[in-house]
């Protein structure tokens, strides 16, 4: 599903982020991923969504050579095939929650297809909003007067409509509060694994850890030399 | 991804920022006002102005400067400084290659409005621009010693109509002290309105002229017993012994600059003929450097209102880096980005320069009665033309130019930004 090969990236040549001679996710496979601040965690998860170009070294996603696609190519892949959540501020704030869930659908006619399967777009929206936990009466709020908790859950409708293949997630908990982290990162690996959905997740908070099927420390995966300015 | 989302999701995000976009829209709207509103007023002009005489070879006056004896003959503005001996007149009108003539005497007013003393010939071939003799609204043309034809402006004005009689002063000022009141002039006829300096005429017979100035010779109003009554000049022999210009049309208009040349070289008298085409547009170019100008200025406003339509998309650029990340992550190019920017910047302009034509069309409706009364422009009637359609387009092409900037950033932040929610 994920598989890496001597990828080194650095945003200014004299200084390696990321150097990492291997790793690699099964499909379906729910990783927990985890690092200390700045330690390039989410460099990595750019890669591995298409928007940032490795130095070097071979990055396949789903089989496809995502490092040495052409750029359009790759925006048109993230779009297929990839589900993203950040941290926070999630939404377009003059979108609707609707639109806002529906908006990888727009970019990806693939993704509007699967989400159409067997019911049409905004039942499809309704249903992975609710199967989040949000509460159906407020779905029609715009998005401006919503808790960070059920921003995050729009959110996290949104990576899932149209049954990416891998979800992308940087540290989408880190704005909750402890009860509700694994209220939320269970029912989205709950939904991920009905269409066995891989999930890369970042987080700090090693408590999550056990709800994953596995746990890579960034640093121990990442070889590069730490030059410390003094 | 498809063009509809992009520019869905361009309105929505204008809208959510309506303040500043309202703001953005309105400069560009009141600049664009600005911009038409001073061609609408210049071509306007242009049009009035050049329409004004027609059909006319050739200006005759005593020789001064060509835009002077233009001003006076057929504007009606300023004085000769000279005059043109009637035998002078008489000799040239002679000549083989003249077909008609019109005598002008200036000199004396009514009410601010200016008398012109001529012959039945300025009604038979005194034509304005398109060509059209000058048509009656009332009554005829003149044809006793104290009868009066007055222009439309005149009439509308003062409030004149056929039968009422008049009495002319002497001088040109709009308040005279000096009133040839024994002699009064019966109105006979009233022009149709022609948009040019003749709607502000009041026209009498050149011998009419002659008879009020019996007794004025010393230049002061006539006292006890050279004051005399209509029925005593009546039985005068009137002749003029000069007039102020006079114009010709001639037989074939080949002979124009030979006909000029020679009476520019008239051995008896300095005088001058000019060709009214060539004067005008000299007096245009004149005229048309401070319309340059304020063109110019107009131009140079819908630049600043375009610059602040820049200003508002670049300040924007900061809180949206945000927005632009979100975009990225659901699977826009960073060239979606780009486009998204410029066609922004393109909306903005065209509703910017779509509620200036409004205005326009607007104040148009409104104004144009007004300018016309007050000024003789006609500014024409509302109505959306090619150079309003041009201006819209360039306003547009260049917001999306300027646009460029704000885009290029926007586009290489959304690469280098990776999947990171900037703040
Ligand atoms: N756009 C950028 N341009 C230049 N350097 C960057 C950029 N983004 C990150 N870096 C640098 O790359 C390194 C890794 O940053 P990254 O954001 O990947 O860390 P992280 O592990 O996600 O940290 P955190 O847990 O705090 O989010 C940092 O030293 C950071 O300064
Ligand atoms: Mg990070």
């Amino acid at each position: 599903m994920v598989s890496l090969q001597n990828l080194t990236f650095a945003w200014d040549a004299n200084v390696p982020v990321l150097n990492i001679p291997a790793f690699q996710m099964e499909p379906g496979e729910r990783v927990f991923l985890h690092g200390a601040s700045g330690s390039g965690k989410s460099t990595f998860l750019g890669i591995l969504g298409g928007v940032l170009r490795p130095t070097s070294g071979e990055v396949c996603v789903l089989g496809e050579p995502l490092g040495g696609m052409r750029a359009h190519k790759a925006d048109r892949f993230r779009a297929d095939h990839l589900g993203i959540i950040f941290q926070m501020f999630n939404l377009l704030p003059y979108l609707s929650i609707l639109e806002n869930v529906l908006l990888p659908c727009r970019f990806s006619t693939l993704r509007a297809a699967h989400a159409r399967e067997s019911r049409d777009l905004a039942d499809e929206a309704d249903r992975l909003l609710s199967a989040l936990g949000l509460p159906r009466d407020i779905t029609h709020r715009p998005v401006t007067a919503l808790s960070v908790g059920q921003q995050q859950r729009v959110a996290a409708a949104r990576a899932l409509i149209g049954r990416p293949a891998l979800i992308i997630a940087d540290e989408p908990t880190s704005a909750l509060d402890t009860d509700l982290r694994s209220d939320f990162v269970h029912l989205l690996l709950q939904e991920c694994e009905l269409n066995e959905t891989g999930v890369l997740f970042v987080s700090h908070d090693k408590s999550l850890s056990p709800l994953f099927d596995r746990t890579v420390e960034l640093e121990s995966i990442n070889h590069i030399v730490r030059r410390e300015v003094s | 991804m498809s063009w509809s989302t992009l520019f869905h999701i361009a309105w929505k995000s204008i809208i959510n920022r309506r303040v500043t976009t309202m703001l953005t829209v309105a400069a560009i709207a009141v600049s664009v006002t600005l911009f038409l509103g001073v061609e609408k007023i210049r071509s306007g002009a242009q049009a009035g102005f050049s329409s004004t005489v027609s059909g006319t070879d050739l200006i005759v006056g005593a020789r001064s400067g060509a835009i002077n004896l233009l001003l006076y003959a057929v504007f009606r503005i300023g004085d000769a400084t000279n005059n043109v001996t009637w035998e002078s007149y008489l000799d040239i009108t002679s000549r083989n290659d003249v077909a008609w003539a019109i005598p002008i005497s200036l000199g004396d007013s009514h009410r601010g409005f200016r008398v012109m003393g001529t012959t039945q010939a300025y009604f038979e071939h005194y034509r304005t621009g398109d060509k059209k003799l000058l048509g009656f609204s009332q009554g005829r043309q003149f044809g006793a010693l104290f009868e009066t034809v007055i222009g439309a402006d005149v009439a509308r004005e003062l409030g004149y109509a056929v039968d009422q009689k008049i009495v002319i002063a002497h001088g040109i000022g709009a308040v005279s002290f000096a009133k040839h009141d024994n002699l009064p002039f019966t109105i006979v006829g009233v022009l149709e309105r022609t948009g040019t300096p003749v709607d502000r005429t009041v026209h009498v017979t050149l011998a009419g002229i002659e008879a009020i100035h019996v007794g004025w010779e010393g230049g002061a109003a006539p006292r006890g017993k050279a004051r005399i009554g209509a029925d005593a000049v009546a039985e005068l022999e009137l002749q003029p012994t000069s007039i102020t210009a006079f114009l010709l049309g001639l037989k074939t208009r080949i002979g124009v600059l030979t006909a000029q040349r020679e009476i520019n070289r008239y051995a008896d008298e300095p005088m001058m003929a000019i060709i009214p085409g060539v004067a005008l547009t000299q007096l245009w170019s004149v005229v048309g450097v401070a319309d340059t100008a304020l063109t110019a200025i107009a131009a140079f406003v819908i630049l600043t209102g375009l610059f602040g339509l820049m200003t508002n998309i670049l300040s924007s650029l900061h809180e949206r880096r945000r927005e632009m990340a979100i975009l990225r992550s659901v699977g826009a190019r960073a060239s979606h980005i780009f486009i998204l920017l410029v066609s922004e910047a393109i909306m903005l302009a065209t509703a910017g320069s779509m509620v200036g034509i409004l205005l326009v069309q607007a104040v148009i409706a409104v104004a144009a009665p007004q300018i016309v009364k007050a000024t003789g422009v006609f500014i024409g009637s509302p109505g959306v033309t090619h150079f309003d359609l041009g201006t819209v387009l360039g306003v547009v092409f260049i917001a999306a130019l300027l646009a460029l900037v704000p885009a290029w950033g926007a586009y290489r932040h959304s690469l280098s930004d990776g999947l990171t929610v900037r703040m």
